[in-house]
C-alpha cells in the first residue's frame, strides 16, 4: 500500500451528454512505468487533465502518496509532485532553454514582487544551486549546449526534450507523459525511448500515453487499455499483445 | 522656459504611469482599462489627507500608496480569473465606478468642484513648488520608480509574470499560483499609479474628477500599446510620443477649441494603425497571441 | 404607490431603448465574436444623420428617419469592410480588433464633435406630448420606445426561428468553423449582420435623439449599458440582450428612485460585477464549463 504513488478511485467525467470517463480506477506503483493506450477519444488525455487538476471529475477521488488531491488546484498538485507534459509541446518560446527549466523551481518565496528587496541573498544562493540542477537535467536530455538558445529557435524535437527537462527539474513524484513520441523522427523517437528507460533506472514513476504500441510495450511495466472511457485491461504488456481484446478495441469492434 | 520644465514634469508623471501599466499589460498580459482610477485614487487620498487633515506629504504618500493597493483588490479579485473580454470589462466597470464615486461622494471629494489649495511638498523646510523645482523632484521620484520596476521585473517575479502571459496553463502546471501573481501585479501597478497621482496633485494644486476618466485610462493604454510593451523602452517611447503630440498641435497653431478633438483623433488613428500593422507597438516586445 | 409605478414604467421605456441597442451589439458579438465598441459611434452617427436631415436640411421627419436608418446601416457595413474584415482576414488575435474598435470609436466621436460642435443639440423645442395610462403618465416617445421594442422582439423571434438567415445566425454563434463547412457564406453574412446590428443602434439613437437631443458623447454610455445588458441577459443567446436591456432600464429606474440619478452607472456596473462573479453565463445563458476554457 505504501508503494502506491498515485491512486485513482472510481472517477467519472461527462461533458454535456458525453461520458468521457466511466468508473475508472487505477493505481501506479513507485518506480513503475504505466502505459495507457486506447483509440482516440477513449479518455486518455481527459484522465491526465483530471489527475493534474485541469478538470474536476464528476465523481471519484484521486490520491497522491496517500493525500487526497481531488479538490486541489493544478498549481498545488504540481507543487505536490504531479509533473505534466502536454501533448502539444508547451514551453515559453521567448525564453532561453535554461530560463524555461528554471521556471519550474518550487521555492515560491523568492517569487514574490518584493523578494528582490528583502531576500536578495537567498535569491542569489538559490540561483546558483538551481542553475546547477537545471544544467544537470539539460545535460540529461542532451541540450546542455543549447542552454542559452531561445526556445522558439529549437527544433520541435528539442522543444519536447526541453519540456521534459523542465518537468524533471521540478523533481516530480509522478510524471505524466502525453504522447512523448508524436511528431518526432525515428532517431528522436529512439532517443526519447532511451531517456524514458533511463528515467526508470533512476527510479522515476511514469504514466505514458502513446499510440505507438511497440514503443509502449517496450517501455512499460504494466499497461492499461482504455475504450470509450472505460478501463478494459490492466496488466502485463506481454499478455495484452497476445490478447484479442487489443485488436477488437482498435478496430472498433463492440466487443465490450 | 518654464513651459518646457512643465512638459518634462508631466512626462515624468506619465512615465511612472506607463511603466506601471506595462507591468499589467506587457508583462502579465492583463489589458487593464482602469489605470486612471488608481491615478485618481492616489491623487485624491493624498489631497484629502493634506487639505483636510494637514498631514505631511511624506506621510500622505505612503498612505496613498497603501490605499491604492488595498482598493486594487476590489478589481483584481473579481477579474483575474476571467478570460480576455470579460477581464477588460471588469476593469472598465471599476473605472466607471471609481469615477462616479469621485464625482458624486461630494462630502468626501467635493465632487465636481474638486479639491483646491493642495499644498506643495516641503522637505526639511524647503518648499518644492514651481515647474523647475518640481521637475527635479518628479525626476528623482520617477527614476526611483523606474529602478524599482526594473528590479521587480528582472527578478523571478517578472519571469513568472511573463510565463503567465505566454501560457497560463503551463504556468499552472509548473506550480505557479497564477491568480495570486496577477493580484500581486495589480497591487504593484496600482501602488505606482498612486505615486503618479500624488505627484500630480501636489504639482497642479487643484484636482477634480475630470482628470481621471475613462478617456484618461484609454490614453494610458494607448501609450503602452503604441509605444510598445513587454519591455522597458516601449512605454518610455510611448510616453514621450503621446505627451508631445498635443504640444506639437499647439505649436502648429491649432486653436484650443478643437485641439482636444484633434488630439483624440490622432490617438485613435494611431491605435487602429498600430493594432493592424504593428501590434507590438513602436518599441515593444509583446504582441498578443 | 403611484410613484414607484411611474418609475418602473420609466425604467421599462428606457430599458426598451437599451434592449434594442443591446440586441444590435449582441447580434454582432455572438456571431462574429467582435467586441464592437464602435457600436456606440454608429449610434451617435445615426442621431447626427437624423439631425442633419431633419434640422439642417429641413427634410420631413419620416424621410429624415429613413435616411438616418439607412445611412447608419451603411456606415456599419463600411466599418466591417474597412476595419474588421482586414483584421479577420489576417487572423489577428481578437484583442487587437477590440482595441481598434475602441480607437475607431474615439476617432468617430471626435470627428462628429469637430463637425457639429461639442454642445447638446435638440431636435424639437416643443414640449413632449403625454397621455395618461391609469395612474401613469406616458410620453409619446416612451410609447414609441416600448412599441418599437415589442415589434423588434417579435420580428427577431420570427427571423431567428423561421428563416434561413436566422438559422445561419444561430450556426455562426454556436460554431463558426462548422458554419463555414456547411456552406454559410461568412463574408456576406457578416455584412448583413453589421447592417442589421447598426440599424438597431440607429433605431435606438433616433428614439433617444427625439427624446433628449444629441451630443457627440452620447454613444459611449449607451454602448456600455448595451454590453452589460448582453452579459447579464446571457451572452450566448440572442434573446439575452433583450432581457438584459429591460432589466437594466428597470434597475436604473429603481436606483434613481431609491438613491439618486447620480449613481445610475455605478449600479449598472456593480450588477455586472456581481453577475461575472456568480453567474457569468447570464440569466438565459448556458453555463459553459470554465474548465473547458482553461485548456
Amino acid at each position: 500500500m505504501s508503494n502506491i504513488v498515485l491512486k485513482i478511485d472510481s472517477i467519472e467525467k461527462s461533458f454535456g451528454g458525453l461520458k468521457a470517463v466511466r468508473e475508472l480506477s487505477l493505481f501506479v506503483n513507485k518506480g513503475e512505468i504505466l502505459g495507457m493506450i486506447g483509440p482516440n477519444g477513449s479518455g486518455k488525455t481527459t484522465i491526465f487533465n483530471i489527475i493534474s487538476g485541469f478538470l474536476k471529475p464528476d465523481r471519484g477521488k484521486i490520491f497522491l502518496n496517500g493525500t487526497d488531491i481531488t479538490k486541489l488546484s493544478p498549481h498545488i498538485r504540481a507543487d505536490l509532485g504531479i509533473g505534466r507534459l502536454f501533448q502539444d509541446v508547451r514551453i515559453l518560446k521567448k525564453l532561453t532553454a535554461i530560463e524555461n527549466v528554471l521556471l519550474a523551481q518550487k521555492n515560491h518565496s523568492i517569487e514574490g514582487p518584493l523578494a528582490s528587496f528583502f531576500k536578495i541573498n537567498r535569491i542569489k544562493n538559490e540561483k546558483k544551486k538551481l542553475t546547477e540542477e537545471a544544467l544537470k537535467w539539460l545535460e540529461f536530455v542532451g541540450l546542455k549546449d543549447k542552454r542559452d538558445t531561445i526556445a522558439e529557435n529549437l527544433s520541435f524535437g528539442q522543444q519536447k526534450l526541453l519540456a521534459l527537462a523542465t518537468i524533471l527539474f521540478s523533481d516530480p513524484e509522478i510524471i505524466l507523459l502525453d504522447e512523448p513520441l508524436s511528431g518526432l523522427d525515428p532517431q528522436m523517437k529512439n532517443k526519447v525511448l532511451d531517456l524514458i528507460l533511463e528515467l526508470k533506472d533512476l527510479g522515476k514513476t511514469i504514466i505514458v500515453i502513446e499510440h505507438l504500441l511497440d514503443f509502449v510495450f517496450d517501455m512499460s511495466d504494466r499497461v492499461i487499455l482504455l475504450n470509450n472511457g472505460k478501463k478494459v485491461y490492466d496488466g502485463s504488456p506481454k499478455e495484452l499483445r497476445k490478447n484479442h481484446l487489443l485488436m477488437e478495441v482498435f478496430t472498433g469492434n463492440h466487443a465490450e | 522656459m518654464n513651459y518646457i520644465f512643465h512638459i518634462l514634469t508631466m512626462i515624468n508623471i506619465y512615465l511612472i504611469l506607463s511603466l506601471s501599466l506595462n507591468i499589467l499589460v506587457g508583462y502579465s498580459g492583463l489589458l487593464s482599462i482602469c489605470h486612471a482610477a488608481f491615478y485618481g485614487i492616489g491623487a485624491y487620498i493624498s489631497a484629502i489627507l493634506m487639505t483636510k487633515l494637514g498631514i505631511n506629504f511624506f506621510f500622505a504618500l505612503p498612505i496613498a500608496i497603501m490605499g491604492s493597493m488595498v482598493l486594487s483588490l476590489l478589481v483584481s479579485i473579481p477579474s483575474v480569473r476571467l478570460k480576455g473580454d470579460y477581464f477588460i470589462l471588469t476593469t472598465f466597470a471599476f473605472q466607471i465606478i471609481v469615477f462616479d464615486v469621485l464625482y458624486n461622494w461630494v462630502s468626501l471629494t467635493k465632487g465636481p468642484y474638486g479639491i483646491s489649495g493642495i499644498p506643495s511638498p516641503s522637505f526639511l523646510g524647503y518648499l518644492i513648488t514651481g515647474p523647475v523645482k518640481y521637475f527635479f523632484f518628479s525626476l528623482i521620484i520617477s527614476i526611483l520608480c523606474f529602478v524599482f520596476i526594473n528590479i521587480v521585473l528582472k527578478a523571478p517575479f517578472g519571469q513568472v509574470l511573463k510565463a503567465i502571459r505566454e501560457d497560463e496553463t503551463l504556468a499552472h502546471a509548473l506550480g505557479k499560483n497564477v491568480t495570486k501573481f496577477k493580484i500581486q501585479a495589480f497591487a504593484v501597478a496600482s501602488a505606482l499609479a498612486a505615486i503618479s497621482g500624488v505627484l500630480f496633485a501636489h504639482y497642479v494644486t487643484y484636482i477634480d474628477p475630470t482628470s481621471f476618466t475613462l478617456d484618461e485610462s484609454i490614453f494610458l493604454l494607448s501609450i503602452v500599446l503604441i509605444g510598445g510593451c513587454g519591455n522597458i523602452k516601449g512605454p518610455i517611447f510611448g510616453t514621450f510620443l503621446l505627451v508631445i503630440i498635443p504640444e506639437i498641435l499647439r505649436f502648429l497653431g491649432i486653436p484650443d477649441t478643437i485641439a482636444p478633438n484633434i488630439r483624440q483623433i490622432i490617438y485613435g488613428l494611431l491605435l487602429v494603425i498600430f493594432m493592424y500593422f504593428r501590434p507590438q507597438g513602436i518599441a515593444g516586445e509583446y504582441k498578443f497571441e | 404607490m403611484n410613484l414607484i409605478l411611474q418609475f418602473l414604467f420609466n425604467g421599462l421605456a428606457t430599458g426598451a431603448l437599451y434592449a434594442i441597442v443591446a440586441l444590435g451589439f449582441g447580434l454582432i458579438y455572438n456571431t462574429t465574436k467582435i467586441f464592437h465598441i464602435a457600436h456606440g459611434a454608429v449610434y451617435t452617427i445615426a442621431a447626427y444623420l437624423l439631425f442633419s436631415a431633419f434640422i439642417l436640411l429641413k427634410l420631413p421627419l419620416y424621410l429624415s428617419i429613413l435616411i438616418a436608418l439607412f445611412g447608419t446601416a451603411f456606415f456599419g457595413i463600411l466599418i466591417e469592410i474597412f476595419v474588421y474584415k482586414p483584421f479577420y482576414k489576417k487572423n489577428a488575435p481578437p484583442v487587437t480588433s477590440f482595441i481598434s474598435s475602441l480607437g475607431l470609436y474615439i476617432i468617430l466621436q471626435n470627428l462628429i464633435a469637430l463637425i457639429y460642435g461639442n454642445q447638446v443639440q435638440v431636435l424639437t423645442t416643443q414640449p413632449e406630448k403625454t397621455f395618461q395610462l391609469g395612474s401613469i403618465i406616458v410620453s409619446r416617445i416612451q410609447w414609441l420606445e416600448i412599441t418599437t421594442f415589442l415589434i423588434i422582439s417579435i420580428l427577431f423571434y420570427l427571423i431567428i426561428s423561421f428563416t434561413r438567415f436566422g438559422k445561419s445566425l444561430k450556426a455562426l454563434s454556436d460554431n463558426p468553423l462548422l458554419a463555414e463547412v456547411v456552406g454559410i457564406d461568412i463574408d456576406s453574412s457578416r455584412l448583413k449582420i453589421f447592417a442589421i446590428g447598426s440599424l438597431l443602434a440607429g433605431l435606438g439613437a433616433i428614439l433617444s435623439a427625439l427624446d433628449t437631443g444629441i451630443e457627440p458623447t452620447m454613444g459611449l454610455p449607451i454602448v456600455m449599458i448595451a454590453i452589460v445588458a448582453v452579459i447579464i441577459g446571457g451572452s450566448s443567446v440572442f434573446e439575452g440582450a433583450l432581457v438584459g436591456g429591460i432589466l437594466l432600464g428597470i434597475l436604473q429606474a429603481l436606483s434613481i428612485w431609491q438613491l439618486s440619478a447620480r449613481w445610475q452607472n455605478t449600479v449598472v456596473f456593480i450588477a455586472l460585477i456581481i453577475f461575472l462573479l456568480f453567474k457569468p453565463e447570464g440569466i438565459l445563458g448556458v453555463r459553459r464549463r470554465l474548465e473547458e476554457i482553461k485548456i
